[in-house]
């Protein structure tokens, strides 16, 4: 279905209707000649099959009974002789007999409009044929006498009976030259349709064509100059498409660039994260020098507490004796006192007693003094250790913090380095990435090159295109015609017809004023083709009608 | 009772006290003492002096004082009396003095039955010793009969 719609579209379409046109009126033709030579051979037929048969009857009939009658009047005269009479008499019977089936034939095919006649014909002939029998058995008898006297009554009614068929007959001769008239009348009348016709359909048909044309030129008009006007457009946005190809080709060389100097600041980078990565390495291995050493150092506390302790249990051995001493002191002092009492109670003689016991006690005295002060110093020294034994602790204790903290340092460290190798893993992948980028920015930079050649080359087929569409319109219209603002593309087509068309151009402004696309698109157009305020704007003065050689050529 | 010249002075909560030589016997560091029952507050029980159980008396509850800790100056002074020998705990014994008569002083006149226990004060560097009656304090207490706790022992 659509397949057979679109059978009527278009310009195949039209003419598909063109041919539908001409075929329908030939048929029409063909079937009003048809119809004529129909009535034509009807007529014909008419004439043979009846008109002419009816005569042929009735000349037959008219034959027949006159022969019958001849034949009787035959037998009569020849009654003298039997024999002779005989065969007169079956003969003029035979004719009667046939005569009967011709009156029989033609009462079956008579013309109604002679019916009335034929009948009365028919009358006369009964009234013969009953007298001739009669005639004629008399004959047979051999009474001459009385055969002619039914003869004479055939023979008076013989004219009428003739009579009547003679005028059937020039009717239907009549009839026939009447019918003949017709088939002329018929011919000459289809004739005068069909050349009716003929004329009729040839003048559609120049009708048809012509709009059919005008239709077609129109819509190829239309058509070329949308073409003209897209083509413009195409020229432009393919200028445009070139300019903003070459923009984005410097622009990827530039960004090739940007990217070379980029990897080159990422290996530097990379670099120095790798410096990062051995120093913190170099760190860690410090840090844990360190931290041995801070081991050591709280090992060496811990021997320097030890020795504290040991140095103050020596002094509570000390202290010890020193009580010890203190003891024997005191009890020294009290041997002295119990004999200075004993000197004293011994009166006088105990007197000289009484002073070694006082210098006993005096010894006494001063070693308990003595043990005193050392027990004072060893307490003293005592409390220094103990003070010592502290520090050092609080030393091992901040020696242990430190060594922890240098354990953290050094974890620290470790996790840097390993932070700084995934940086610089990280560098060296993004130095890949960046190759890549670098790569891919080439090729871009190539395919814009490629882009704005092709956009180039698009430009110059555009400007081709408008050039053909020249051509076309030119063909179409059989000049060039423009009554648009569009061609001032084509001006940068070709040299020839530039100044033609740049006056277009300029008289096409003159009437409709410049509108802003028109006079963007000049702009863009000026540095190429170089139009000056003279072209621009109309002189009519100036070279009135100057033909360009593009369109001598049509 | 005639002033004996030589005294020996031993302290009692913090004060110096005198005691005539010739009653002392003897001067012990401190032992220990067992305790005996129905007794006095002061008397701390008897002890073993060489095979001798003496009795002895807590000198400053004694005189009334509170009862001070032992410690290692702490002493036991053997004093002869008439019933026999008796232990007195005194905090310290310092040294046999021997007073010249302008050191020594009647004891203050204060009115009371407690004076009889004094025999005097004695001056030293400017300082006071007060010197104790012994037997007196141990006689009027009447308490102390040592030969009855001796022959209780034996």
């Amino acid at each position: 279905m659509g397949s057979f719609g679109r059978l009527f579209q278009g310009i195949k379409g039209n003419f598909v209707w063109l041919i539908i046109v001409s075929v329908g009126t030939t048929a029409i033709l063909g079937l009003i000649a048809t119809s004529s030579l129909d009535d034509l051979k009807e007529n014909a037929h008419r004439i043979q099959t009846v008109r002419l048969v009816r005569l042929l009857n009735l000349v037959a009939l008219r034959k027949s009974t006159s022969d019958a009658i001849r034949l009787c009047w035959s037998a009569v005269a020849m009654t003298e002789d039997p024999k002779i009479a005989k065969e007169k008499i079956i003969a003029a019977n035979e004719m009667i007999q046939k005569s009967d089936e011709l009156e029989k034939i033609n009462n079956e095919n008579i013309n109604p409009l002679f019916r009335e006649k034929f009948n009365q014909a028919i009358g006369f002939w009964k009234t013969i044929e009953h007298s001739a029998k009669l005639g004629l058995a008399e004959v047979e008898k051999g009474n001459a006498k009385e055969a002619k006297a039914h003869f004479v009554v055939v023979a008076a009614e013989a004219p009428k009976m003739t009579a009547d068929l003679e005028e059937i007959l020039s009717g239907s001769t009549a009839l026939i030259q009447e019918d003949v008239l017709q088939t002329d009348r018929t011919a000459s009348r289809s004739f005068t349709i069909m050349l009716g016709l003929v004329i009729a359909g040839g003048l559609a048909l120049i009708v048809i064509g012509i709009l059919f044309s005008v239709r077609l030129t129109r819509n190829l008009t239309r058509i070329t100059s949308s073409l003209r006007r897209n083509g413009g457009q195409v020229l432009q946005a393919s200028e445009q498409l070139s300019g903003a190809s070459q923009a984005l080709s410097s622009g990827s060389v530039e960004s090739a660039s940007s990217l070379e100097e980029t990897v080159s600041a990422l290996e530097e980078i990379s670099s120095t994260v790798k410096m990062n990565a051995d120093n913190s390495r170099e760190a860690a291995s410090l840090s844990e020098a360190a931290s041995k050493t801070a081991n050591l150092g709280e090992s060496e506390i811990q021997s320097l507490i030890q020795s504290m302790n040991e140095i103050a249990k020596g002094s509570r051995q000390i202290e010890e004796i020193i009580n010890v001493i203190d003891d024997i002191a005191f009890q020294t002092n009290l041997l002295a006192l119990n004999a200075a009492v004993e000197a004293a109670r011994a009166g006088e003689q105990g007197k000289g007693f009484a002073v070694v016991a006082d210098a006993v006690r005096n010894l006494a005295q001063r070693s308990a003094t003595s043990a005193k002060d050392i027990s004072n110093l060893i307490r003293l020294s005592v409390e220094k250790t103990d003070r010592g034994a502290k520090v050092a602790d609080s030393s091992g204790t901040v020696l242990r913090e430190i060594v922890s903290s240098v354990q953290k340092v050094s974890d620290l460290i470790n996790e840097i380095a390993t932070a700084s190798q995934e940086q610089s893993r990280g560098i060296s992948q993004i130095s890949k990435a960046m190759n890549e980028l670098d790569h891919t920015t080439q090729q871009n930079a190539a395919s814009a090159e490629e882009v704005a050649s092709s956009s180039e080359e698009l430009s110059a087929q555009a400007t081709m295109m408008q050039k053909e569409v020249t051509d076309m319109e030119v063909l179409l219209l059989g000049q060039v015609h423009h009554n648009t603002g569009h061609v001032d593309s084509v001006a940068a087509a070709s040299d020839s017809a530039s100044s033609f068309e740049l006056k277009s151009i300029a008289k096409s402004h003159s009437k409709k004023g410049v509108s802003p696309k028109m006079r963007v698109v000049h702009n863009s157009q000026q540095p190429k083709t170089k139009s000056k305020a003279e072209e621009m704007i109309p002189f009519d003065d100036l070279e009135p009608a100057k033909k360009v050689g593009t369109t001598d050529g049509f | 009772m005639s002033l004996n010249q030589q005294y020996l002075t031993f302290e009692l909560n913090g004060q110096q006290y005198g005691a005539p030589i010739m009653l002392v016997r003897e001067i012990n560091r401190i032992t220990e003492t067992t305790p005996i029952p129905r007794t006095p507050v002061y008397v701390e029980g008897v002890m073993n002096l060489r095979g001798k159980v003496i009795p002895v008396i807590n000198l400053r509850l004694k005189l009334g004082m509170s009862k001070g800790e032992t410690n290692q100056h702490t002493c036991i002074i053997v004093v002869e009396t008439p019933n026999g020998l008796v232990g007195a705990i005194v905090d310290k014994v310092f040294s046999v003095v021997e007073f010249r008569p302008e050191q020594l002083e009647a004891p203050p006149n204060v009115g009371s039955k407690e004076h009889l226990h004094l025999l005097g004060m004695g001056k030293l560097d400017e300082r006071v010793v007060i010197l104790l009656d012994l037997l007196k304090l141990f006689e009027t207490d009447g308490v102390i009969d040592a030969s009855a706790l001796t022959s209780q022992a034996a």
